[in-house]
């Protein structure tokens, strides 16, 4: 009996690192162009967006999303808080519609600079970044706490 | 006893994976810079699976002729494998894929074939027809099943998955989505055909291929529903109607997963038919992802005029997935097999010792990649 309780603790405590441990850093927020007349979004409609299960956004309009580079702290964050989903499950999730044709990956870009400049370039573009790099060129439609 | 040896196509296996793998891996950082209108992707798997039945073989996929058992202890080809594929994104409706892989087959060899081929034009983003070899999504994963990586397992439980086996159809399809408040609906129709061999000097030419599938997904919901029809013809024999029916739901809020699907599947006269199916659920663990799943295929026992034995199996697995670094795996599986008391199962190379109605455990290792 004593052992029993000791190895279930060990498993208990071992479960919650788990669960824990997971990245946790500054805040992000999803941005368009602040010329987009788009005005806010749930995390459902952007994870939707960023899974490629829609195209459109809600209020109509097709949906351009850009990532950040595959290595960034943002894009794990980002997609962690969204879809639940680590690197490697995304990664599993995409190769399922690449090697059947029916569907790439949103279009990568390397910094968060490059992202306000894609969401600039194209007016229907979304994307997300580190709160702290917000300027007058984007506008955020979700803060993902 | 004949014990076939592999080591000649075998180590060209090896030899390919280990290229693949120290060549494309590195350089899979794509260089965003430049958008090219031609993509390279690949996946492949290097598996290892041992079983303890000495009087059968069991294998991964349907037809291949020998496999972990009786011809090798120790067997490399049941679930290794590797796919290229190209695809051409040409104008923003227009685009292509080619994908190429090699795995064991009917005739022992690892001979790269075709699996798709295909031209897609999207109309709009949500609609779009495809014409060329396109895969045949019977069930949830069939047309992904050979990629491990994408898959929780080491491979499809062959209870529900073998039991429609052609990827491919020559022919057309129209995939249309729609959505319902928040939930995405896909709806696919596909008219074909197809062949595939049992054996060398045994093909079996399926016509008229037609089917139907309907995907929801909603949050970290997926139900899918399916019906496929086809006529198919094996030698001598007269064209039979084969149906499936098929279902699947899947929830995945991130931290653990849970599937399940069910099918009915038939082939006149050359099948009992069969009623299959599985559920499966996993943990994420960080890195780590526990699995455990049942899978059983049941005979209808309708009349069939070949000799096949096969009357249903069980399958209890439970594993481990170690997304070890990135893009690869590392998995380990368990497999208790067992068989209904007059059945052989999906087991092949069945020895004059072989009892029905026996069994196996079965232990495999996996390494998937994908780039």
């Amino acid at each position: 009996m004593h052992f029993t309780h000791t190895w279930i603790k060990a498993g208990l405590v071992a479960l919650m690192l788990g669960w824990f441990s997971q990245p946790s850093m500054a805040e992000l927020v999803v941005v368009v162009s602040a010329k987009s007349p788009l005005a806010a979004l749930n995390e459902h409609q952007v994870a939707d967006i960023f899974l490629g299960r829609t195209s459109d956004f809600p209020s109509g309009g097709e949906a351009v999303p850009i990532d950040q580079a595959e290595d960034s702290a943002s894009r794990a964050e980002f997609y962690l808080k969204t879809t639940g989903k680590s690197p490697a499950q995304l990664k599993a999730y995409w190769s399922k519609l690449i090697f059947t044709g029916s569907g790439q990956p949103p279009r990568e870009v390397a910094s968060t600079a490059e992202v306000k400049k894609a969401l600039n370039a194209v007016l229907n573009s979304i994307g997300y970044i580190d709160k702290s790099e917000l300027d007058s060129s984007v506008k955020v439609v979700l803060l993902l706490h | 006893m004949r014990k076939p040896t592999y080591t000649g196509s075998m180590w060209r296996v090896v030899a390919a994976l280990s290229a693949t793998m120290l060549g494309f891996a590195p350089c899979a950082q794509a260089d965003d810079v430049t958008p090219s209108i031609f993509t390279l992707s690949g996946f492949g798997t290097l598996g290892v699976t041992h079983s303890s039945l000495g009087t059968a073989d069991f294998i991964g996929t349907a037809f291949e002729p020998n496999g972990a058992g009786h011809s090798r202890n120790y067997d490399f080809t049941g679930d290794s494998k590797l796919g290229v594929q190209l695809t051409g994104q040409f104008t923003q409706q227009l685009s292509a894929v080619v994908q190429v892989v090699s795995q064991h087959q009917y005739d022992n060899s690892f001979t790269p074939y075709v699996q798709w081929a295909n031209l897609k034009y999207a109309f709009t983003p949500d609609f779009s027809v495809r014409v060329g070899r396109i895969e045949v999504p019977t069930f949830l994963d069939s047309d992904y099943r050979d990629v491990g990586y994408a898959i929780p397992w080491i491979r499809v439980p062959a209870e529900l998955y073998n039991s429609q086996p052609y990827a491919n159809s020559d022919g057309a399809d129209l995939t249309y989505r729609f959505h319902v408040g928040e939930a995405a609906n896909t709806i696919k129709l596909l008219y074909g055909q197809s062949s595939f061999y049992v054996r060398p000097n045994f093909k079996a030419q399926v016509h008229g291929i037609t089917a139907a599938f309907d995907t929801i997904e909603y949050q970290a919901f997926t139900a899918r529903f399916g019906v496929l029809h086809a006529n198919i013809k094996f030698s001598i024999l007269p064209k039979e109607p084969a149906t499936a029916y098929t279902m699947a739901l899947g929830y995945d809020p991130g931290p653990w997963f849970v599937q399940a699907e069910l099918a009915r599947v038939t082939v006149n006269q050359i099948t009992p038919g069969y009623l299959a199916g599985y559920v499966s659920a996993g943990y994420r663990i960080n890195k780590f992802t526990p699995f455990i799943s049942y899978a059983q295929s049941y005979s209808l026992g309708h009349s069939i005029v070949l000799p096949n034995m096969n009357f249903g199996q069980k399958d209890a697995s439970c594993g481990v997935r170690w997304d070890f670094r990135k893009n690869m795996d590392l998995k380990v599986q368990y497999d208790h097999v067992w068989l209904p008391a007059n059945s052989t199962g999906m087991f092949t190379d069945l020895q004059p010792t072989f009892r029905p109605g026996s069994g196996t455990n079965v232990l495999s290792v996996a390494l998937d990649f994908v780039f």
